[in-house]
Order: structure tokens, then sequence, then C-alpha cells
């Protein structure tokens, strides 16, 4: 099901508006709904077009809004969830850019002087793995973060 | 050490001075660690302290302080350097954070997983008990729902 493109969940949205009222415009690709409603299926610029019209139409669309983008495993997420998203997105930059300069310059250690090539080479992978572990996990907490899970 | 237990008993957070871990072993079952450090750390100590944290579950170390980034390096450099395969385990370093910020990441957004989750913070110098931020932050971090 998809909230921006499905008729059935405009009418819900938008329902209770005349079509002149729920004559919503917005750029980009999207696709027509009845006679009314024209929703861009980007979701990002559908929910600002929504959170608009509900200021002219009362609350109740935005708890619609809400219920729906929510049961879309997206939700509203709080200042400090904010400042988390933002905090793990700073550590995948700093995290990528110590791989960049791994990568570029690998170092060796103290006390590895006196291993053999292969040896060090095989430190320097387990560094950049762990690295990459790093950002992936950073990026899938972000993914928890804004689908509540 | 302290302990602060959220209403509904989900979370745990065990806080520790650093100087009383350095041969005490962590408590069981922590799920990620956050450490404190402004000055020079003794470095068997805080080696000491990693192994210890991960024996006892943690996957997810943080940092924070103005010699946050030293302190991240060096459990890289321990994660990286044994024969075992440590790599799953995640590390950041927050010198530039405020702490209500890291304090919230740390205890909401480091562990999804279902069940009572337990954390383990390490302060240098009495830091949680002189300083009423510090304090405030982890309770809300423990017991907002």
């Amino acid at each position: 099901m998809n909230l921006y493109t499905d008729p059935k969940y405009a009418q819900q949205l938008f329902g209770h508006l005349s079509p002149n009222e729920s004559r919503v415009v917005l750029g980009g690709s999207g696709i027509i709904l009845g006679s009314a409603v024209l929703i861009a299926v980007a979701p990002e610029a559908a929910m600002t077009a929504i959170a608009a019209k509900a200021a002219l139409a009362g609350k109740d669309i935005v708890q619609t809004a809400e219920k729906l983008a929510s049961n879309e495993g997206r939700k509203i997420l709080t200042t400090q969830e904010n400042r988390s998203v933002r905090s793990l997105e700073r550590q995948i930059a700093k995290h990528e850019t110590k791989i960049a300069e791994f990568k570029a310059n690998p170092t060796v250690r103290p006390g590895m002087e006196n291993m053999s090539k292969e040896q060090v080479a095989a430190q320097q992978a387990k560094r950049i793995e762990h690295l990459e572990k790093e950002v992936k996990t950073f990026k899938d907490n972000i993914s928890k973060i804004k689908d509540d899970k | 050490m302290k302990i602060l237990t959220s209403e509904d008993n989900k979370r745990t957070l065990f806080i520790y001075n650093m100087r009383d871990l350095c041969k005490e072993n962590c408590p069981e079952n922590i799920v990620s660690c956050l450490i404190q450090s402004s000055q020079k750390v003794d470095n068997d100590c805080i080696k000491h302290i990693v192994f210890s944290a991960i024996d006892a579950g943690v996957v997810f170390f943080l940092t924070w302080g103005d010699r946050a980034e030293y302190l991240h390096d060096l459990v890289d450099d321990l994660i990286e350097n044994t024969d075992s395969d440590l790599t799953h385990i995640v590390t950041t370093h927050h010198e530039d954070e405020p702490f209500e910020d890291v304090a919230w990441l740390f205890m909401r957004s480091t562990y999804f997983g279902p069940d009572k989750h337990r954390y383990l913070a390490i302060f240098q110098d009495d830091e949680f008990d002189r300083d009423e931020l510090i304090k405030a932050s982890l309770l809300m971090a423990v017991n907002s729902p």
C-alpha cells in the first residue's frame, strides 16, 4: 500500500473537503486521485502539503496523516530522537573519513614492526572491516530510530 | 557504584568511577558502555575495563569528554589487535556534543533488542557526583517513556 497514491487513503485525508478545498497541487511526479486531488509521489513533499492543508482544515487531518504515516512504518521523531539521528550521522561521516584516510595511508601500529607482510595486511584488513561494520551499524540504528523498531 | 532503574524496570544503568573498575569486573549482561574522559587515562586500566565490558556483553562503546577521541582510538586498538574477531563491536566518540544528547543516544539509540537493557557509565574523577547536568541527563534518559 502506498499512502500517497492510494485513492482510499486520499479519500480519508481529503474526503470531507470540497474539491476546491482539497485541490493540492505539488511539484514532481504524481497521480490524479479522483477529480480533485493531485498528490506527489515523494513522501516528504506529500507530508508537507498535508500539514499545510491541515492548517486550513483543522487538526483531524493531521491526526489522520500521523496515523497513516505510522502505519507506513514512519513516525514523527521527538527532539531527542532527531538529535540521536544527527549524532549517528556525524559518526558515519567521521568513520567514513577514517576509512578513506586509512585506505590512502595504511599505518603500521607500534608492535607490528616485526610482523610478516601477510600479518600486517591481515591486521589492516581487520581495521577496515571494523570501520565498515561500524558505519553499517550507525545506518541500521538510524533506520530503527525512524521506524521505531 | 550507583544504580539507576527506570520505573518500568526496562532500563538499568550502572554508574562507576573509573578507578573502581580498574581491578573489578563489570556487572553482567550489559549492552552499551559510556566512558567519560577529560584527563589522561591509565592504558592498563582501560584495557581491563574494555575486555571486562566485552565479556559482560557490551557491543557499543561511547566516549565523551575532552579526551574522547583519544580514548576511542585506544578502545579501537584493543578491539582490532586481539586474536578474537571483535569487529562487530561499535565505538563512537562525542567530544563535541552536549552530554544530554550523548546520554540519550547511549541509552535509547544504541541497542534495540526487545528485552530489559542494562547499561554501564564510567566517569573519571567522580564527575557523576559533581556535575548536576550529567546526573539530570542520565536520569532523563533512564526514565523517559
